[in-house]
């Protein structure tokens, strides 16, 4: 079997994502008449125009001989730098930003490992101080920089 | 009139120069020029990343500094261009044909002054097309009716899609499923919410500067990741005695200069195009217009200061739809309505006439805000360049921290950080798909007001299409979009029988 072209995939998609909008509007929410619209009738309608354009997309590529090749993920960046905002999303509300700005550089610099683990360090005191600096001091924000709470 | 037009200026001026209105533009205006010159990161990156740091100033001051931030990374970009062939914007993207050549024959000084003047001359020439033009739109936006509201929306998404060049189809699934992401959250008329999914967070609909963060900062580093080379740097002193240009050069700028302002005024104001549009426009005319058109790509003046004055004078114009109808025409713009928005600000005809001091404001700190950039461009080319030398192994763990921290800090809100996570994958998605972007931000940003005017018009009509056709403005809006998505239909069919035959 041959591979799925881009413009296949994201034909599916659009297809499905405009589907599910469509049936899950009709089965959840009001639709109303034209002239007094309910809650469902606009997504509807655009869940369906999306169904439609999905559909077309895929009936061109059909006769389209230029395959738009689907080009190779950058796992490790990828896992990396998500991975390193996912950290800092649950380490801020526990020990704060500081401590979950370390964090989320010392994940994110292995995603090219360009820095070693001593150098990320250096960079998070230095980017922490910054932060503080920015957003304490400058900005005068009330967010959590250094707490305890579990 | 010209009075009136007087006293806005004063009082625009007053705003602008006030020492908390100089001291965030110029604010602005750095911090815009700084990630101008880092490639990748676009002004549509830029504004959306430096976002949070505006949130927390005051309506007026937080604009300026966008504006500034906005209208900067064109001249950043530019700057990146020229001396070392890495476009730092889209817009900037011309600048390599001809700026790149001269710089390689020594003369990069020479091109980074033509381009800083020719910069602000198409600036400040969108600037006054802005301030005269502004007044008469806003007088007939007073007549629209919902029903105009809503084909001259559709009429920019349309557009949007239809001009980027790539495949009109996918532009217009991005729209569309734009337009469904900002359906998300309450609704309008009901107030019941509508594909929350029982998330309480979303009742408010998306996040619009989480949505952006996560689609081109977030999506952006994780694309260039073990992709940025480090830049060699020449050796070459920029003196400022080796910038100024001849004088013969100086006199054959300034008909490009003044064809490119001219282009770029029109394309910017424009929905769907933009300074990138405008800056390619410009190039091509003056190629037709020279006497020399192979002298074009070698280094010739005219191919760098033409698009420089269009893609600025552009990003002036731009603003004349956003805030006299409160409709963006490009996703930039859709981003400044969306933090205008956010201050509890709703652009359209009545924003001019009720905070005249924030508009006109507004308006007169772009040019100080150009003003500014002459200024600190000019003598410290060198420092920004520099900035170029910092390793991309350093840059994007302390871009990530900075947004992070940034995005949490509006709402002190953790959930925002995980809409940002969630909209990096489907930004890196799309990009490995080849969908383009902007479309799906600036379907987010219209969708709510489409569907706003939409049900409120057929309300109005009870019912009946025939609305959308017989107000003039909405009729010749209807027009274009029939004519722009019968044009694509032939581009299509033509270019795929031409594939077709050729393999």
């Amino acid at each position: 079997m041959k591979k799925p072209s881009a413009n296949t995939i994201s034909a599916v998609l659009a297809i499905t994502i405009g589907a599910f909008v469509v049936f899950y509007g009709f089965s959840t929410y009001r639709l109303g008449a034209i002239q007094r619209m309910g809650p469902g009738m606009v997504p509807v309608i655009f869940g369906a125009i999306l169904a439609i354009l999905g559909a077309i997309l895929l009936t061109t590529e059909q006769f389209n001989r230029v395959r738009t090749e689907l080009p190779v993920v950058a796992w490790r960046p990828l896992i990396w730098v998500l991975a390193a905002v996912l950290a800092f999303a649950l380490a801020l509300p526990i020990f704060g930003v500081v401590p979950a700005t370390v964090l989320l550089i010392l994940i994110s610099s292995r995603a090219d490992g360009a820095l070693s683990i001593l150098q990320a360090l250096g960079l998070a005191a230095v980017m922490a101080c910054l932060i503080w600096l920015v957003f304490g001091l400058a900005l005068n924000l009330p967010i959590p920089f250094l707490t305890w709470r579990l | 009139m010209q009075d009136q037009i007087l006293e806005n200026i004063l009082l625009g001026l007053s705003v602008a120069i006030s020492p908390s209105g100089l001291f965030y533009c110029l604010i602005g205006v750095v911090l815009g020029t700084i990630t101008g010159i880092i490639p990748g990161i676009g002004a549509l990156a830029a504004v959306s990343l430096l976002f949070p740091i505006t949130f927390h100033l005051a309506p007026t001051e937080a604009l300026i500094m966008l504006a500034g931030i906005y209208y900067g990374t064109t001249y950043g970009g530019s700057t990146a261009s020229i001396l070392l062939n890495l476009p730092g914007t889209p817009s900037s993207a011309v600048a390599c044909l001809d700026g790149y050549p001269m710089a390689q024959k020594g003369r990069g000084g020479v091109a980074l002054f033509m381009t800083t003047i020719a910069s602000f001359v198409g600036g400040s020439i969108g600037i006054l097309v802005l301030i005269f033009l502004a007044p008469m739109i806003i007088s007939v936006a007073f007549m629209f009716a919902p029903a105009d509201y809503f084909s001259l929306i559709l009429l920019g998404l349309i557009m949007t899609a239809t001009i980027s060049g790539g495949s009109v189809v996918k532009a217009l699934i991005m729209s569309v499923f734009g337009i469904l992401l900002g359906v998300v959250g309450l609704d309008v008329y009901y107030g019941s919410p509508r594909y929350t999914f029982g998330i309480l967070h979303l009742y408010e609909g998306i996040s619009l500067v989480a949505l952006a963060i996560g689609l081109f900062g977030i999506a952006e580093v994780i694309a260039s990741i073990g992709k940025m080379v480090p830049v060699e740097m020449s050796r070459d002193k920029l003196r400022m005695r080796n910038m100024l240009p001849s004088r013969e050069e100086g006199r054959g700028s300034i008909a490009p200069i003044l064809r490119g302002a001219g282009i770029g005024t029109i394309l910017g104001a424009l929905p769907g195009t933009g300074g990138t549009i405008a800056s390619y426009i410009s190039y091509a005319v003056e190629r037709r217009f020279s006497r020399t058109p192979d002298h074009f790509g070698k280094g010739a003046m005219e191919g760098l200061v033409g698009p420089e004055s269009s893609n600025n004078a552009a990003d002036q114009t731009a603003f004349i739809p956003t805030l006299t109808l409160g409709i963006p025409g490009t996703a930039t713009m859709a981003i400044m309505l969306g933090v205008l928005m956010i201050h509890g600000i709703n652009p359209g005809p009545r924003l001019v006439v009720e905070q005249p001091a924030l508009f006109w404001g507004l308006i007169m700190s772009f040019w100080i805000g150009n003003l500014l950039l002459l200024i600190i461009n000019i003598p410290m080319i060198g420092i920004w360049v520099r900035i170029l030398a910092v390793p991309y192994k350093i840059l994007y763990p302390s871009i990530l921290a900075f947004v992070c921290v940034g995005i949490y800090s509006i709402n002190n809100s953790v959930f925002d950080i995980l809409v940002v996570v969630a909209f990096g994958v489907v930004g890196y998605g799309t990009k490995l798909l080849g969908l383009p972007l902007p479309p799906l931000l600036l379907g987010f940003v219209l969708g709510p007001m489409l569907e706003e005017h939409f049900r409120r018009a057929m309300l109005l009509s009870q019912g009946s299409f025939e609305v959308f056709v017989t107000r003039p403005i909405s009729g010749a809006a209807v027009l274009i979009m029939a004519v722009a998505l019968l044009y694509a239909m032939v581009r299509f069919v033509l270019s795929n029988s031409e594939k077709n035959r050729t393999i």
